[in-house]
C-alpha cells in the first residue's frame, strides 16, 4: 500500500491549517502521527479520510484520489475522539452498523473485544461514559480489519488498563491481519513502542518522518562539562542545549557512529521529549 | 449493496425517536372523536396534517447535521449518501402519509359510528373541491411530505455549507420577496395558476418541485464537508 501526500494545503478562514505537505506513507505499518495541539494532525486524517475537501493538492492510495472514492473510502476506518456513532443507538446496533458498512468486519472478533472491554450490548452510546465509548470505537476499529485503520486520540476518557488493553491487542491484531495503521496521540511515550514509522507535525507542516529505530539510535543526549560537549557536537545536528548546574547537556541528532569523550554521558530521548524540543525550535525560529 | 442498507438502516436509527414520540402525540387527535362527542355544539378540526408538516420540516432541516458526518465514516462517498438520503425521504413521506391517512380513516370512521358532524378532517384534496379516495390523499400527502422534508434539507444545507450569513441571508430574502410580494400582488398569477390545475396536475407540480430542489441540494452538496460552516 503507498499512500501519497502531494502539496496538501488546507485553509480555514485564511489560516493555513496544513501547508503544502508533501511526504509518502508505505503499509502495511503502524505509524504515529504526533504533534502539539493545532498542528494540523486531526486536519489532515480527516483529508485522509475523504471526510473533507482539501483546498489544494492531493492525498493518493496507490495512485487513487481519496476524495469522495467511494471504494476506496469503504476500505478506510477512522475512528475519531467523538462523533463516531450515533447517540440514541445500542452497542448491539452499532455492530449491526459496522456489519453493513466494513467488508472485512470480523463479527466473532468483536464480540470477544466486548466481553474484554466490559460492555453490554444493551448499553445506549448516550449512556455510556467517555471511556466505554472509546473503548467502543476500539473494538470498531480493531474488528473492521479495514486495511486502513485511522485512531485519532481514540482512548479518551480509557483508564491505563483499558489502554494497554488497546496496546496490546493493535499489535496482536496487526500481527493476524497486517495493515496500515496510523495513530494520533497525545500520550506518546505510552504509545512510542507500537510505533515503525514516526511523523511529527508542526503548525501545519511535516518537520520529522523517520522509522521508530532510526530516531531511537540517531537522537541522543550528551551530558558533561562545558568543553567537552562543545567538542562533540561540532559538525552535529544539535537540536536543544541547556544546563543543570554545572551539566551542559545537548540534543543532536547524528548516525552515532561518533565515539564519545571521556567524561561525556550519552543518554536515549524519549519521542515525547523529543516532539517538545523539536516544537520549542520551530517557534523559536518563527519568533526569529 | 451491504452500504445502501447501512445508510437506510442508519437514517432509521437517527429517527426512529423521534416519530415514535411524535405519532405518539399526534396520534392524540383521535380524542376529537370523544370530545366531539360529548360536546357536540363545539366544532373541532383536526389539524394532525398541519402538524405532520411542520414537523417533517423541522426534522428535516437537521439531517445533515444528523446523519452526514457519520455516514462520510462509515465510507459513504458523497454521491451514495446523497442517492440514500433521497431514498429515505420517499419512505419517510410514504410511511407519515400512511399515518396519516389511518389516523384520518380513524376519524372518519369515528365520525360516522357516531354520527359526527362536527368533526372537521381537512384534506389537500379539499383546497380542489375533490372527493377523493383516501388512497389518492395519501399519495398527494406523500408529494407534499417529500416536498416538505426536502425544502428542510435545503434550508439545513445553507446553513450547513454557508453558516449563519448564508442561512439567515437566503431567509431573509424570502422574507423581502414576501413583503414585496404580498402588496404588488405577485402571487395572483401564481394563484390562479394552481387555481386552473386539477389535483393530478397540481401533485405532479409539488413533485418536480421537490425533485428540483433536490438536484439542487446534490449539486451544492458536491464536496461538503463534515465541519459545517458554524463551526
Amino acid at each position: 500500500m503507498h499512500i501519497e501526500v502531494n502539496k496538501l494545503t488546507k485553509q480555514y478562514r485564511n489560516h493555513n491549517v496544513l501547508d503544502e505537505l508533501n511526504f509518502e506513507i508505505k503499509g502495511p505499518a503502524i505509524v504515529g502521527l504526533l504533534g502539539h495541539n493545532g498542528a494540523g494532525k486531526t486536519s489532515f486524517l480527516n483529508i485522509f479520510s475523504g471526510l473533507v475537501a482539501p483546498s489544494e493538492g492531493s492525498i493518493s492510495i496507490n495512485g487513487q484520489s481519496v476524495f469522495d472514492n467511494g471504494e476506496l473510502m469503504k476500505s478506510i476506518c477512522i475512528i475519531g475522539e467523538t462523533g463516531n456513532f450515533p447517540a440514541h443507538v445500542t452497542v448491539a446496533q452499532v455492530m449491526k452498523l459496522n456489519q453493513y458498512f466494513y467488508p472485512n468486519w470480523n463479527n466473532e472478533l468483536a464480540e470477544e473485544l466486548l466481553v474484554q472491554f466490559s460492555l453490554n450490548k444493551k448499553m445506549k452510546v448516550k449512556t455510556m461514559s467517555k471511556g466505554m465509548v472509546s473503548a467502543l470505537g476500539i473494538i470498531t476499529g480493531i474488528a473492521s480489519e479495514a486495511p486502513i485503520t485511522i485512531f485519532d486520540e481514540p482512548y479518551i476518557g480509557m483508564d491505563a488498563a483499558g489502554r494497554h488493553l488497546f496496546y496490546d491487542l493493535l499489535i496482536e491484531q496487526f500481527s493476524i491481519t497486517p495493515r496500515l495503521i496510523i495513530l494520533s496521540t497525545h500520550l506518546i511515550d505510552e504509545a512510542s513502542e507500537l510505533f515503525e514509522d514516526v511523523y511529527i507535525m508542526h503548525e501545519g507542516k511535516l518537520i520529522l518522518q523517520q522509522s521508530y529505530e532510526e530516531l531511537q539510535s540517531s537522537v541522543f543526549k550528551v551530558k558533561g562539562t562545558l568543553e567537552d560537549v562543545e567538542r562533540y557536537i561540532v559538525g552535529q545536528q544539535v537540536i536543544h542545549r541547556s544546563q543543570f548546574m554545572k551539566e551542559h547537556i545537548a540534543v543532536i541528532m547524528s548516525d552515532g557512529n561518533e565515539p564519545l569523550h571521556t567524561g561525556l554521558k550519552r543518554e536515549a530521548v524519549k519521542l515525547q521529549e523529543l516532539l517538545i524540543l523539536l516544537s520549542k525550535n520551530q517557534r523559536k525560529e518563527r519568533v526569529q | 449493496m451491504n452500504q445502501w442498507k447501512g445508510s437506510l438502516y442508519l437514517s432509521l436509527l437517527s429517527y426512529k425517536r423521534e416519530f415514535l414520540i411524535f405519532w405518539l402525540i399526534n396520534s392524540s387527535f383521535l380524542l376529537n372523536i370523544a370530545i366531539c362527542y360529548m360536546f357536540p355544539e363545539i366544532t373541532l378540526i383536526t389539524v394532525g396534517i398541519f402538524s405532520t408538516f411542520i414537523f417533517t420540516f423541522i426534522l428535516s432541516s437537521k439531517l445533515l447535521n444528523k446523519t452526514l458526518s457519520i455516514s462520510l465514516r462509515y465510507g459513504l462517498n458523497r454521491k451514495r449518501f446523497l442517492g440514500s438520503t433521497a431514498i429515505f425521504i420517499i419512505i419517510w413521506s410514504f410511511s407519515h402519509a400512511i399515518m396519516m391517512c389511518i389516523m384520518n380513516s380513524l376519524l372518519l370512521w369515528g365520525a360516522d359510528i357516531f354520527g359526527l358532524s362536527n368533526m372537521i378532517v381537512p384534506q389537500i384534496s379539499m383546497l380542489f373541491g375533490d372527493n377523493v379516495s383516501l388512497f389518492i390523499n395519501l399519495l398527494i400527502d406523500a408529494c407534499v411530505i417529500s416536498l416538505i422534508s426536502v425544502s428542510g434539507i435545503f434550508v439545513n444545507l445553507l446553513f450547513y455549507r454557508f453558516g449563519l450569513v448564508g442561512g439567515y441571508g437566503f431567509v431573509g430574502l424570502l422574507a423581502i420577496i414576501l413583503f414585496i410580494g404580498v402588496p404588488f400582488k405577485w402571487y395572483i398569477p401564481l394563484t390562479e395558476a394552481v387555481q386552473g390545475m386539477d389535483l393530478a396536475q397540481f401533485t405532479g407540480l409539488l413533485l418536480l418541485l421537490a425533485i428540483i430542489i433536490y438536484g439542487v441540494i446534490c449539486m451544492f452538496a458536491n464536496k461538503i464537508s463534515t465541519i459545517s460552516a458554524n463551526v
